[in-house]
């Protein structure tokens, strides 16, 4: 028997329609995420990666083309896979902790409970002494990974990360890195995780799907068969760089 | 603060300038009083201004209360239901128009020298403040916010309680700021027309009666009342939303 993959995405096309007319986005993308994998979709800025995981969460629909999520149709339904934006999008008006227990509230998990859920990860997500600080009173990097914990405490082992590097400087990403790892591997869930960064994706994924210009397609698959942690400066990470180049057309 | 220091010193300056021209053009007392005798006058008529006082601000308070909570309803019917707010919003916005001073004889004719009319005028000019700002600080949440709140599984009425209504209070305070201001000047209105109590009718009596430093001791009570509203309500907004002073103390 073949295991159904944690994200299945089978032809997936996207056009938007604004006042110049329709502007295609996603041109036939299929890619499968299997369980406890972690992989990367590398493209160019504006090529559609925001798009195709609005998608695979159920927040738009795809104008054609299967989304499968454990073998669920996830088309236009939400809730099947935790989901981080672009930005942090946490709550000004609520603390930390507050912001972090957001998806157990949703589910209506008594509060104390999830609060302590929370508290007990605060150490891990390197937020420990924050717990009631507000979210203005944080560095970039801290809000990231606020982000990042209220993603894991959605309890979904599907997890969609957008960026959530892009915006920090490369000592703090490279730090975050590592500790992505530790976590991931401490609760192996299934990851997508979007980035420009090439080194990102190699120091992170299983896998490296790479995608064009708008329109995006697929341009290549690239597996890193590496053991963790890596360094970028590994022969093997430099080959696959140049590789990865090529398909970028860089 | 240093913006406060200077308006102070210069208020000061202009009392001080104020005492000093009537005194040198001696200028009659029903004509313009002097600071000093204002003071006197308010001094002298503190028992009747305390007691005038209870009902204006009985009939401002109670407008308030009744005008702004519809005020909010409003606002949040509106925000849920789009035909709703292009059905009524123009209207309210025309409505503002209409001077209160055109509305409140009409009061009087239905409602009659009670406290009710004042309440009455007191809600409907506390109303439109608070339902415009409140709907427009619930139309400005952020949707992307809302987005991963549905990507989490969220209904309409979650995301009003956790992400609408705490995002849009900052307009809302705004709103009751003015409302309560506005509260007391409608009350006061309502009594010139037509009252056996109240700072209006003190104003009226006094006025009838060529009281000038009467009239500026009531205009001075209803400055300092007004005052009062505007900080109660900075107080229960520090209450209320600690995390908006605490984020501005921080940066
Ligand atoms: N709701 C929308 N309506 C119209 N056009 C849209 C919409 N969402 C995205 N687009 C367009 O689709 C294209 C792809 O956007 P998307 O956000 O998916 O890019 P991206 O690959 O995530 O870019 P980046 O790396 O900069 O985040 C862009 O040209 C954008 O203008
Ligand atoms: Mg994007």
């Amino acid at each position: 028997m073949i295991m159904p993959g944690a994200v299945e995405l089978v032809d997936i096309w996207k056009s938007f329609r604004n006042k110049q007319g329709l502007t295609p986005v996603l041109a036939g993308i299929s890619l499968t995420v299997k369980p406890q994998e972690f992989v990367s979709l590398l493209g160019p800025s504006g090529c559609g990666k925001s798009t195709l995981l609005n998608i695979i969460s159920g927040l738009i629909r795809p104008d054609h083309g299967e989304v499968r999520i454990h073998g669920q149709d996830g088309r236009g339904r939400t809730g099947l896979a935790s989901y981080m934006p672009q930005k942090d999008l946490l709550l000004p008006w609520r603390t930390v902790l507050d912001n972090v227990i957001l998806p157990l509230e949703i589910e209506k998990v008594p509060r104390a409970r999830a609060r302590a859920e929370a508290l007990a990860l605060m150490e891990t997500f390197g937020l420990a002494g924050f717990e009631q600080a507000y979210p203005a009173q944080l560095s970039g990097g801290m809000r990231q990974r606020a982000a990042l914990l209220r993603t894991f405490l959605w309890h979904n082992d599907v997890i969609l990360l957008d960026e959530p590097f892009g915006s920090l400087d490369a000592i703090t990403k490279t730090r975050l890195h590592k500790w992505l790892l530790t976590v991931w591997e401490q609760f192996r869930p299934s990851v997508l995780f979007i980035t420009h960064d090439i080194e990102e994706a190699l120091v992170l994924s299983d896998r490296i799907c790479v995608l064009s210009d708008r329109p995006a397609r697929v341009r290549a698959e690239i597996p890193v068969d590496l053991a963790r942690p890596r360094m970028p400066t590994h022969p093997h990470c430099i080959a696959l760089k140049k590789e990865l180049l090529g398909h970028l057309e860089l | 603060m240093g913006n406060n220091w200077w308006s102070i010193a210069f208020t000061g300056l202009a009392v001080l300038g104020w005492e000093w021209a009537v005194r040198f053009w001696q200028i009659p007392r029903y004509i313009l009083p002097a600071p000093t005798e204002v003071a006197a006058a308010l001094w002298q008529a503190l028992p009747l201004l305390v007691e005038h006082t209870r009902f204006t601000l009985a009939a401002a308070g109670a407008g308030f209360a009744v005008g702004s909570a519809a005020g909010m309803a409003l606002a949040l019917a509106m925000d849920r239901s789009p035909l709703l707010y292009r059905a009524v919003y123009p209207l309210i916005l025309v409505s503002q128009t209409i001077p209160i001073i055109f509305i409140a004889p009409l009061l009087v004719i239905w409602f009659g020298y009670g406290l009710l009319p004042k309440v009455v005028v007191a809600a409907l000019v506390g109303f439109f403040p608070v339902a415009i700002s409140f709907h427009s600080g619930l139309a400005a949440a952020d949707p992307e916010i809302m987005d991963l709140l549905k990507t989490m599984g969220a209904g309409q009425w979650t995301i009003m309680r956790i992400v609408k209504i705490p995002g849009a209070l900052p307009s809302l305070f705004a709103g009751l700021r003015i409302s309560a201001t506005y509260g007391i000047m409608a009350a006061v209105i309502g009594e010139w027309l037509g009252a056996s109590k109240g700072l209006g009718v003190f104003m009226t009596r006094a006025s009838h009666s060529f009281l000038v430093d009467r009239v500026f001791a009531a205009i001075l009570v209803v400055s300092v009342l007004s005052v009062g509203v505007v900080l109660l309500v900075n107080t229960v907004q520090r209450l209320v939303m600690p995390w908006y002073f605490r984020q501005y103390r921080a940066d």
